[in-house]
């Protein structure tokens, strides 16, 4: 049986369709969890994950212990959960594991691998166990190894390897089989600045340039923020937020003026205008409400206007967003809030 | 190292996708390979030819015996019960090497995780490893017979005829296939345990011999009945390979003394035990992820 790749969804309907009846209509999420919890005896580890994940880029964040390997299993298919309904690629991972994990590539968190195997069979190997014929597995790992940028070293031990080069192989190894999914548990884990921006930029583009879906796990905002284009933030157990970065940020935009003089009357008149301003010594923040159908810049371009009117000199003007820390460390303090009133 | 990023490409893979059957028939092959020391460093290749060498060493020395002195035959000198014992301590040395290095290692290389989020759930990965194993197993257990019955055939000292030769290629494919079933179980239950694998092979060469040293022991010495033969699973596989193949030496011993029917179920048991304790403990065993 030949196969069309037209792009994610159609996959991801070609996959519910030899699966069974459960057919997944398309713009669908990728995974789709309804109040899921996982406890491992006495532990409760997930209370409610409740959270549809579109296609793209999702960043699973959290801080270490929240969950998010937890998570991750439970979207492959490896632990029974305690409750809840889930959904990846349009089926329950629990009873169709098999089928799901072979359109799944999983990158997980340890670093381990086996020391005496050349990194090219250990690619090629993983690709065959996920179905694909010898011939096309040898070739695709090979070229996995390539994009990843191991390619003059694909056949070294992957025990000489340091550990760069080692997330690389987990990275190629995920990809090898083109899955429609791909589940990374802490990428950068172990990288120095430069492997690590690497590292961000491949996962980028393997989300963008080649229609696989990816979920990464991550205890660090800035790096979801860079190349996500949605976030699920997990603590104590439970989806605190999700969306995409944008609505998690407002969706607005602030525009940071810095100015020689005359601070008061730039604001007022800002201020006449119906923008936001808040004044901080020299500084001036503008607060900007979302215009989706305007230009981005209108807001930074109004501002030049209003200082040039009032002819006074410009120091600095710039974007001044809301970072992902924000929205985290507010979503920290709602659920710890929670807690307390719940536990009180 | 080089971190730069080289653009070949990323192609979609529009072909065929196989299913569950195909992973396990992959990672058994995988395992064999492993196991051989094929596709792997010359040290890694040693201990296999020297175990399978030396399990076709009586093989080729009873073949030289027939060919040239066919006088011996009719003393019985050259006997395919003994065969067993000739080469029981090669079996659990090639058990001893087999399971460990396939199975231990999988949970501390952290393959195990990879393979579990494969289409491979915990019940076709033990499936995969018992096919490789079991498969190079018989290696050293069927094929030296088989050889053997043969090159006997062949220098004129082999069964009679063409139904006597095909049933003694048959008894041996049982015989060999059962214990073969047996040591690869028994050799994945310990594997199961312990981190290391020079821990599983020596764990897996003591389980062979402490029991045939104590009920030796306990039959011959301490006048313990010969059912206690019964629980030393070593002689009990030898035991029932040699009524299988069907040729059972005897020796008035305690184990010579064993209902040959209840010897065979007794080692058919072992295997299933065997094989289901470590069908039972993979379900359970945590996962390095």
């Amino acid at each position: 049986m030949r196969r069309e790749r037209i792009g994610n969804d159609a996959l991801v309907q070609d996959l519910a369709s030899t699966l069974g009846p459960e057919v997944r209509p398309v713009g669908a999420p990728v995974i789709s969890a309804s109040r899921v919890a996982k406890s491992f005896g006495a532990t409760t580890v997930l209370t409610d994950v409740t959270v549809d994940i579109q296609p793209g880029i999702t960043g699973l964040l959290g801080s270490n212990g929240a969950g998010k390997t937890t998570l991750l299993s439970l979207l492959l298919g490896l632990e029974p959960r305690n409750g809840g309904v889930l959904q990846v690629l349009g089926h329950d991972p629990q009873s169709t594991g098999p089928e799901v994990r072979a359109r799944i590539g999983y990158s997980p968190e340890h670093h381990h691998l086996p020391a005496d195997v050349q990194a090219a069979d250990l690619v090629r190997h993983l690709a065959q166990l996920h179905g694909l014929p010898a011939q096309a597995s040898t070739e695709r790992a090979s070229d996995a190894l390539w994009l990843v940028g191991l390619g003059e070293e694909r056949f070294r031990p992957i025990g000489t390897m340091s550990t760069g080069q080692r997330q690389r192989v987990k990275l190629a190894a995920a990809i090898a089989h083109d899955p429609a999914l791909v589940l990374l548990d802490e990428p950068t884990d172990g990288l120095d600045p430069v492997q690590r921006d690497d590292m961000l930029a491949l996962i980028r583009r393997i989300g963008t340039q080649y229609g696989i879906s990816i979920v990464l796990s991550s205890h660090l905002l800035e790096e979801v923020e860079r190349i996500c284009d949605n976030v699920v933030i997990i603590a104590n157990g439970t989806v605190i937020r999700s969306g995409t970065i944008n609505q998690m940020r407002g969706g607005r935009t602030s525009v940071m003026v810095e100015l020689d003089s005359g601070h008061e009357r730039v604001a007022e008149t800002l201020r006449t205008a119906g923008l936001v301003v808040a004044v901080s010594g020299s500084k001036l923040l503008v607060d900007a409400p979302p215009q989706p159908d305007a230009d981005p810049y209108w807001i930074h371009d109004y501002v030049r206007d209003v200082v040039a009117w009032a002819d006074v000199g410009l120091r600095r003007l710039g974007d001044q967003t809301v970072s992902l820390e924000d929205v985290f460390l507010a979503s920290n303090d709602e659920s710890n809030e929670a807690m307390r009133e719940a536990s009180a | 190292m080089s971190t730069q990023i080289h653009d070949l490409g990323y192609r979609a893979y529009a072909g065929e996708r196989a299913g569950v059957a195909w992973a396990v028939r992959s990672l058994a092959v995988h395992s064999m390979r492993r196991i051989l020391g094929l596709k792997r460093a010359g040290k890694h290749k040693i201990v296999p030819a020297l175990t399978i060498g030396f399990a076709f060493l009586p093989a080729i020395v009873m073949i030289g015996i027939a060919a040239f002195v066919p006088a011996v035959n009719e003393f019985d000198i050259i006997r395919l019960g003994d065969y067993f014992g000739f080469i029981s301590f090669a079996l659990f040395l090639f058990t001893a090497a087999a399971a460990p290095g396939v199975l231990t290692t999988d949970r501390t290389s952290g393959m195990l995780a990879l393979y579990l989020a494969s289409p491979l759930n915990r019940t076709t990965y033990v499936l995969a490893k018992f096919i490789g194993i079991f498969s190079v197993m018989l290696l050293v257990t069927v094929a030296p017979i088989v050889f053997l019955q043969v090159a006997f055939t062949l220098v004129g000292s082999g069964p009679g005829g063409i139904v006597d030769f095909v049933a003694s290629i048959a008894r041996a494919i049982v015989a060999g296939g059962i214990l073969a079933a047996a040591l690869t179980g028994l050799g994945m239950f310990i594997s199961s345990f312990p981190k290391r694998w020079g821990i599983a092979s020596v764990a897996i060469v003591a389980t062979m011999l402490i029991p045939i040293i104590v009920a030796a022991i306990l039959t011959e010495g301490a006048d313990a009945p010969d059912w206690v033969m019964f629980l030393s699973p070593p002689d009990i596989l030898g035991k029932a390979w040699e009524h299988l193949i069907g040729d059972p030496v005897n020796n008035s011993l305690a184990l010579d003394r064993l209902d040959s029917t209840l010897v065979v179920l007794a080692a058919i048991a072992y295997a299933a035990v065997f094989v289901g304790l470590t069908w039972w403990r993979y379900q359970h065993i945590e996962v390095d992820r």
